[in-house]
């Protein structure tokens, strides 16, 4: 009994501690390449990928194959300039098949670290593929309608209530000739439906003009406000030829507003980028984990001219039309230099909250009555601005210790915005 | 009377079809007087077209024109253009801190998303893209401030050409800045100020007029 009670439990033991040292050593035989991953990521990312496809350099893939046996490699990462200098012949061949271009020396990287890395990407490291669930909703669109739109619902039962009313209206004529004829009365007249219509609204003249003033009132208020959005395109957000999301641009990858709209310091016009800011960073972004972004990316590759597959700009161009979505009218002077560095009035005071928008949106009416308001409320910010230095001394004189506001120094003058 | 219940209803239909363009997030919805609001000068990123084409309004100027006051760069984009900037170009800005708070704020608004806040190419989309230069690091630590100008002008590896954001004056603030992050100090002293203020231009010049 005791002994057939002990023997599983010494083996029970066993196979643990087998298991820790198999463990043990996967752990110590993976650790160099880890590393080696570790190494490539902050090292070597940016201009080769751990596969056969060109980056800025050649792909790393079957790299161990292709180089010279010995040192090579050390001498290579550490300066190839003076490898190349040296007059090795693969050494020239590499330099003339990537444009000429000396590689970074990497004279931090000890030999243990070089060959980790070149044995991580000896083997190649696929980009995992995004994995797209069918069905799943875009982020980057309107979310996709399912079911019947309500309007349709409401037009089949209007039809319906409509066909119920007329059946309802022959069997009431034929009911109300039958009480008539046994009453001993003329029949109904055959009226047709506007001619009843005429009788009924003759019979109840009272609700007839209380529809109608509803009907009036309701017109105008309509009408008025028709009026007065026309011009007005607050909440515009058309689509654009590209799906480019601010949301991922400036508010996932908190880019700032200046890095791509430049010359919203510097001109009267904040400015559509040039694709070649786009080139930036998407001649190393082909792809991203958001479905469909290789296809939208593709399309800034087609307006730079590039291709990837081999890097180099082929010198087709083609230019993007974007749509406009914040539009002045052409009588009106509005620049952003003197707004974003004058004033200081920051980006989102106009344009609403960019970072969480896919599609941009006009935020403000930009109308003349919102300039007007801001410019009457918004005091000068003139401490530390050499510009106002001279103006706020005799400013001050003038208005004492009230706000200066924009107001105050001419901001509603015609002529400020309008010549 | 029947006027009324006629106006009333047209009333309400022109207001009923006016109103839904506004539904269409692709129409802005109705302009009045169109001929006012769109004039016949040409505007920013506007197109146009010109001889029977429809071009961009933002048009090239003819080759060779240079806008007054700029001075043209001019080492060759390549190998030996990269090596020659690292020994002829200087920073002509003085080293002082007024400079580098400047070239703080800049590298804040173009540089920081990738290279990251401190330099050590942790921003976020150098995060994505990988392998981003570490300022301080045995490769980059003694850059020279020439190749730096020359990486931002041209752009470098992965990095695009700047120069259309970055003014000639804006670049050498930035590059005063990274120094700061690669561990070099600003000097306040004016003595050193106006000796590194010699015009970059010049020293290009020089270099080149023995041939």
């Amino acid at each position: 009994m005791r002994k057939s009670y002990q023997q599983p439990q010494r083996k029970a033991f066993v196979i643990p501690r087998f298991l820790i040292f198999f463990l043990f050593f996967l752990h110590f035989q993976s650790a160099s390449a880890s590393d080696g991953k570790a190494l490539f990521k902050a090292n070597c990312a940016s201009c080769h990928k751990a596969s056969e496809a060109k980056l800025t350099g050649p792909g790393l893939k079957g790299v161990l194959s292709r180089i010279p046996e010995g040192d090579w490699k050390y001498n290579w990462v550490h300066n190839s300039f003076e490898v190349i200098k040296g007059g090795d012949a693969y050494a020239k061949k590499i330099f003339g098949e990537n444009g000429g271009t000396a590689m970074t020396p990497f004279p931090g990287l000890s030999k243990e670290d070089i060959d980790a890395i070149l044995a991580y990407a000896d083997k190649g490291d696929e980009p995992a593929k995004a994995v797209v669930t069918p069905g799943a909703e875009n982020p980057n669109g309107p979310p996709v309608e399912k079911g019947v739109d309500p309007f349709w619902i409401l037009l089949v039962i209007i039809g319906l209530l409509i066909i119920l009313t007329l059946v309802l209206r022959t069997t009431k004529r034929s009911l109300k000739n039958v009480v008539n004829e046994k009453a001993g009365l003329a029949p109904e007249p055959d009226r047709s439906l506007w001619e009843s219509f005429k009788f009924w609204c003759d019979q109840n003249k009272r609700i007839v003009a209380v529809i109608i003033l509803y009907f009036l009132c309701v017109g105008v208020k309509t009408c008025w406000y028709t009026l007065k959005d026309i011009g007005v395109y607050q909440g515009y957000h058309p689509e654009q030829p590209i799906k480019f999301s601010h949301k991922i641009h400036a508010g996932d990858n908190g880019i700032q507003c200046v890095y791509c709209h430049s010359g919203a310091e510097k001109s009267k016009t904040a400015g559509v980028p040039s694709v070649n800011i786009c080139m930036n960073c998407h001649k190393g972004i082909q792809e991203t984990a958001n479905p469909g972004s290789k296809e939208e990316i593709a399309k800034i590759y087609a307006a730079a001219g590039w291709d990837p597959s081999k890097m180099a700009y082929t010198g087709e161009q083609k230019p993007i039309q974007w749509n406009k979505v914040h539009v002045l009218p052409d009588f009106v002077f509005f620049p952003h230099s003197q707004h974003v560095m004058v004033g200081k009035v920051e980006c989102e005071t106009c344009h609403g909250d960019v970072k969480k928008m896919t599609t941009v949106e006009q935020f403000s009416p930009l109308t003349m009555g919102w300039c007007i308001n801001c410019h009457r409320t918004t005091e000068v910010k003139m401490e530390g601005n050499k510009y106002y230095d001279e103006l706020h001394e005799k400013l001050k004189k003038k208005y004492g210790k009230q706000p200066i506001t924009v107001a105050k120094m001419g901001g509603l003058d015609c002529a400020k915005c309008h010549y | 009377m029947k006027y009324l219940v006629l106006g009333s209803v047209a009333l309400a239909a022109v207001s009923f079809f006016a109103s839904c363009d506004k539904m269409d997030p692709n129409s802005p919805g109705v302009e009045y007087m169109p001929d006012m609001y769109r004039s016949p000068s040409y505007e920013t990123n506007a197109i146009t077209t010109f001889r029977g084409d429809t071009v961009s309004c933002n048009r090239l100027p003819v080759a060779g024109t240079i806008a007054r006051g700029f001075m043209p760069y001019t080492l060759p984009n390549d190998t030996m253009g990269y090596r020659m900037s690292g020994i002829t170009m200087h920073n002509p800005l003085p080293n002082t801190p007024e400079i580098v708070e400047q070239g703080k704020i800049i590298y804040g608004k173009f540089c920081v998303h990738c290279h990251g806040k401190s330099g050590q190419g942790d921003g976020k989309v150098g995060l994505i893209l990988g392998g981003m230069p570490h300022y301080d690091d045995a490769a980059h630590k003694d850059l020279p401030e020439g190749k730096m100008f020359h990486s931002i002008t041209y752009g470098k590896n992965l990095m695009g050409s700047h120069a259309s954001q970055l003014s000639v004056d804006d670049r050498w603030k930035v590059i005063r800045y990274v120094q700061t992050l690669q561990g070099k100090k600003e000097t306040a002293s004016v003595t050193d100020s106006t000796a590194a203020a010699k015009p970059a231009v010049k020293m290009l010049k020089g270099k080149k007029a023995p041939k």
